[in-house]
């Protein structure tokens, strides 16, 4: 078969620059978008993820994992007394101001537990080792925060909140979801920086069931005890999403741009795709006339509303690697792409494509052939 | 010999909200294989709207046609594709080529619209496109062909798929003389060869001498006009 759709788009080459340049607009706005969410809600529960507890107590009615109210740490001893719980940690988790070797100063949040063993997101320490947390006002930093505090070491001392800490080992890939640089410090260590968490509090309480223990009635138990709310790890970790998602706008934010990237995409293709149906009308109108069936004539725009859509997606897929790799280079906010979420947006991407040569189809079906006698 | 194309009592009344136009009244022709019919008149008589109608692009409204023993003035538009596929080469005043195409695959679109595709399509037509004088320009891209030149594209197109008749409306009329001339010099005496029957509607008196018989049209009917002895 003579490739006509092809033809045709390839007849105008300007106009097909354009429509691919809408189609790959859009796929980078949209990706890039969501892939930018998606690394904010896995930074938002990306300590409740990785901790290996099967239980988070929380002060009632907490919200997330970033703004949660202190509450009396002899809770610890209620929840310890469960018959299915094998062990509690306590977890502190608070703001301090650090100062800079510059004489500025940068937010930072405090992260404060006894480490009994290298876990979760402090598995492979780039330098020092996560167990000297247990001396005197050792912390740990991550790499990353290099961009806010300037450069550190292990061995390098360093002020918060007017207390003298020395950093003992630097983690990688541990990112806040507000982007403040994350401090690792002992649960003792995080008590003496001063912040809102009075002596004797703590912020979160994490518990680990027996093997074999009954996790719901595990649950029940600890439901029991009072002026505290009691979530498995997974469930609190939807809580901070969603609440992050939600409560902020910030979802709805989100969407919205999805939401106009294909708008934009689908107004720009139609109209391109549009153009070139009229410009070749006298063409369709000859197909027509010369015994096309209308189908055929129809399947030329979906052909031409596929291909673009393919091309452009994977145009635009190159183009959001490259973009993700700049903004996180600037923002270190590293932008996630799942396969599914790819291949979502490829779906999306045709079925786009699809809706605006919906106006071309029209324009065909209505087309008079005998506009082919016209001189 | 069996006419291929026969018109009885054609009419085509236009309709333009109050205003009724009555651009074909009482028609009745018959073309038989092999046989070149020239089609004239003054602009405005009826010429195009009665090659539409037999061209089933058009609905009559009264009348009736019949290509190849079947009536198909009553026919459904899901069924005039199909129609016009089986019977009926077009070639038009403005060549209505497919310009992002080579000459051969605007041949090759209509071998494809009849089910023949590949590399028999292509062969086919580079075959026709040969015997309108264009082997040498089957890749060319249409668009930088000549007027000439693309009406013969448009012949050859026309000619694919083997239709046994031809529908041509003012094929010269784009054209220079000499070309013109040429060009309908070339479709008849292909026409005669192959034995297809030709309408050809024009405008121009110096194509009469290809034509079996001339009939003249004014005011939307056939009047009594200069007929050519019959040369078959
Ligand atoms: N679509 C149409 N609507 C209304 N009137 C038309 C239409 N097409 C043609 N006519 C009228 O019908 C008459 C015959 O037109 P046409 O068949 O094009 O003549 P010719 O081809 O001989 O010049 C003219 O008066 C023309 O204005
Ligand atoms: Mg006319």
């Amino acid at each position: 078969m003579v490739p006509v759709a092809w033809r045709i788009l390839l007849h105008d080459k300007v106009r097909l620059a354009i429509t691919l340049a809408g189609i790959t607009f859009s796929v980078v706005l949209v990706l890039v978008e969501v892939g930018i969410y998606l690394r904010i809600l896995t930074n938002s529960s990306l300590l409740i993820d990785t901790s290996d507890a099967d239980v988070w107590v929380t002060a009632r009615d907490c919200r997330n994992f970033d703004f949660s109210l202190p509450f009396d740490a002899t809770k610890a001893e209620a929840v310890r007394s469960c018959p299915q719980v094998a062990r509690v940690e306590k977890l502190i988790m608070t703001w301090g101001l650090a100062r800079l070797p510059t004489g500025g100063s940068e937010q930072v949040q405090i992260i404060g537990f006894d480490p009994w063993k290298a876990t979760g997101p402090l598995t492979d320490l780039v330098s020092g080792d996560i167990l000297d947390l247990k001396t005197p006002r050792g912390v740990v930093l991550d790499e990353s925060s290099r961009r806010r505090l300037g450069p550190f070491q292990v061995g390098d001392y360093m002020e918060v909140t007017g207390r003298r800490v020395k950093v003992v080992g630097v983690s990688q890939g541990i990112h806040s979801l507000t982007t403040s640089p994350m401090l690792f410090a002992s649960y003792a260590t995080a008590q003496e920086i001063p912040s809102p968490v009075l002596p004797g509090q703590t912020v979160f309480v994490l518990a680990w069931l027996k093997d074999g223990a009954d996790r719901a009635q595990a649950l029940a138990t600890l439901r029991r005890i009072p002026d505290v709310d009691v979530h498995t790890r997974g469930a609190f970790s939807l809580k901070t999403r969603l609440y992050w998602t939600f409560e902020t706008g910030m979802g709805l934010g989100f969407l919205m741009v999805t939401f106009m990237g294909l708008a934009i995409g689908m107004v720009m293709v139609g109209q391109t795709l549009y153009a070139s149906t009229m410009q070749h009308q006298r063409e369709f109108a000859t197909l027509k006339a010369i015994g096309a069936e209308n189908r055929m004539i129809y399947g030329i725009l979906v052909r031409q509303a596929a291909s673009v859509a393919l091309a452009g997606y994977a145009v635009g897929l190159a183009a959001t690697h490259g973009v993700a790799r700049l903004y996180g280079e600037a923002t270190d906010i590293w932008v996630i792409l799942p396969a599914p979420i790819q291949a979502a947006m490829l779906v999306l991407t045709v079925l786009m494509c699809m809706a605006a040569s919906l106006i071309s189809i029209r324009k065909v079906m209505v087309l008079d052939p005998m506009i082919v006698f016209k001189a | 010999m069996e006419p291929l194309v026969q018109v009885r009592g054609l009419d085509k009344t236009y309709r333009q909200g109050r205003v009724e136009v009555r651009a074909v009244r009482g028609v009745s022709l018959e073309v038989r294989p092999g046989e070149v019919v020239l089609v004239m008149g003054p602009s405005g008589s009826g010429k195009t709207t009665l090659v539409s109608m037999i061209g089933c692009l058009l609905r009559p409204t009264a009348g009736s046609i019949r290509i190849g023993g079947q009536e198909v003035a009553g026919l459904g538009e899901a069924q005039l594709p199909a129609v016009r596929r089986r019977w009926i080469g077009f070639v038009f005043q403005t060549f209505n080529l497919f310009t992002s195409l080579t000459a051969r695959e605007n041949v090759e679109v209509a071998f494809n619209l009849r089910g023949v595709t590949g590399p028999e399509a292509a062969r086919r037509s580079a075959e026709i496109l040969a015997q309108v004088g264009l082997a040498g320009r089957a890749e060319f891209p249409s668009a930088d062909l000549s007027g000439g030149e693309k009406q013969r594209v448009s012949i050859a197109r026309a000619l694919a798929g083997d239709p046994p008749l031809l529908l041509a409306d003012e094929p010269t009329a784009n054209l220079d003389a000499a070309t013109g001339r040429a060009v309908v010099s070339r479709m008849t005496s292909l026409a005669r060869e192959k034995g297809k029957a030709v309408v050809l509607v024009t405008h121009d008196p110096r194509v009469t001498e290809f034509a079996d018989r001339v009939l003249t049209m004014e005011d939307g009917a056939l009047v009594a006009g200069p007929a050519r002895e019959a040369s078959a």
